[in-house]
């Protein structure tokens, strides 16, 4: 970015790193959404060169699927005094909602990124505020915590469930039903965890499943196996693992039956936006 | 937030969950099971196994032959085989940078809308 030009007021309190914002320089906002409803708002104020200060308002409207969407925000030259992303619809969470304001250079085409003012989440009680708050990463901290209602897969299908595209999900419990048929075989149910291809954790519930039987399975971290195959519900414990976009949590179940059925699945996770 | 089903697969889920957010349906890999007909071994969808099918199964220490009538409650089915579906739809959207980020990895077919009480 040029300097100032020389009879261009300085700000009478300079924010940190002060931008001079001219022609060629603008801002743009960056959201990456999980949450429905929600719109942005961002607000710049500028300092003009004749040393009137003047305010920008820019809605945006983020994309609900995790990707990126941006608007792009032009101001008149002058000095950028401060700036805030706010919500302004809907109510995210922590973890559904990531906004990222950034200096760039150029209207159309190759558009150069100079610098990142503000980072982080929002929702609607936190906003983010140049130059009070510094860029975060959307991993960092806790993310939002999700029920999730999975596929009730069709007879003879074991569950899955995929790691939404630009997630990243911390699981801590999963239930699923499964009602066995009449077939005389004994199942026994395993938990898999693969990175969408290849296997890296594998939990047996270690208990069997007879024939005509409606059972619970119920995974979760920090608890116990459960040993006593009468019970309707049986516990197994979940290891703690993070799983990137892609990854599944799914069944392998011995001697499977060609009616025996799973429910949908119920999971709790902890989620992050992760581009 | 519509239930629907997927035509590949049809497995049923609700395209936007309780908390508003929406649901990304991808269907589960297909179990088939290794069976003996006709003096042939084939691989069979679970689905299309017959009891007079002959498997191979654990049953005690010793691995045995028998037929799907005969298999003994604690026997284990050996051979089974998880593979991708074929037609598998994927509804997860593509991400990355390019103008397709909110394209779906794999559509296939439109799922069909279901009744919520169905």
């Amino acid at each position: 970015m040029r300097d100032a030009p020389a009879d261009t007021p300085q700000p009478l309190i300079a924010a940190p790193g002060g931008f001079y914002l001219d022609a060629e320089h603008h801002l743009r906002l960056l959201s990456l959404n999980s949450a429905a409803g929600v719109t942005l708002t961002v607000t710049a104020q500028i300092m003009l060169a004749s040393g009137e200060v003047v305010w920008f308002t820019q809605a945006h409207t983020p994309n609900t699927d995790r990707t990126s969407a941006n608007t792009n925000v032009f101001v008149a030259d002058g000095w950028l005094m401060n700036a805030t992303i706010f919500v302004s619809g809907g109510s995210p969470r922590i973890g559904q909602t990531f906004a990222r304001l950034d200096v760039i250079r150029g209207r159309t085409g190759a558009i150069i990124t100079m610098a990142s003012l503000l980072a982080g989440y929002v929702t609607a009680f936190d906003r983010l505020v140049w130059p009070q708050n510094a860029p975060r990463s959307s991993v960092a901290g806790r993310g939002v915590l999700r029920s999730v209602a999975g596929t009730d897969p069709a007879a003879n299908t074991e569950i899955s469930e995929t790691v939404p595209t630009d997630a990243r999900w911390r699981v801590l419990a999963i239930q699923v039903n499964l009602v066995t048929d009449a077939t005389a075989a004994n199942r026994e149910v395993s938990l898999l965890i693969d990175d969408g291809t290849t296997v890296f954790a594998r939990v047996p519930v270690g208990t069997n499943h007879a024939a005509s039987l409606t059972r619970t399975y119920s995974f979760a971290t920090n608890t116990a196996r459960n040993t006593i195959a009468q019970d309707p519900v049986l516990n197994a414990p979940l290891p703690e693992l993070v799983l990137g976009d892609g990854f599944r949590v799914r069944t392998v179940t011995t001697n499977l039956q060609a009616t025996d059925n799973y429910g949908a699945p119920q999971l709790l996770v902890e989620e992050w936006i992760e581009d | 937030m519509a239930r629907l089903q997927c035509p590949a697969c049809d497995g049923i889920y609700r395209d936007v969950l309780a908390d508003g957010t929406r649901y990304f349906h991808t269907c589960p890999p297909i179990v088939s099971a290794r069976v003996q007909r006709l003096g042939a071994w084939h691989v069979v969808p679970l689905a299309d196994v017959q009891p007079t099918d002959v498997i191979r199964v654990q049953r005690g220490r010793a691995v045995v032959e028998t037929t799907v009538l005969l298999m003994q409650p604690d026997d284990q089915r050996l051979d089974d085989r998880t593979a991708p579906r074929p037609n598998a739809r994927n509804e997860n959207v593509k991400g990355g940078p390019g103008p397709d980020a909110s394209a779906q990895i794999a559509p296939g077919a439109d799922p069909i809308v279901v009744p919520d009480s169905g």
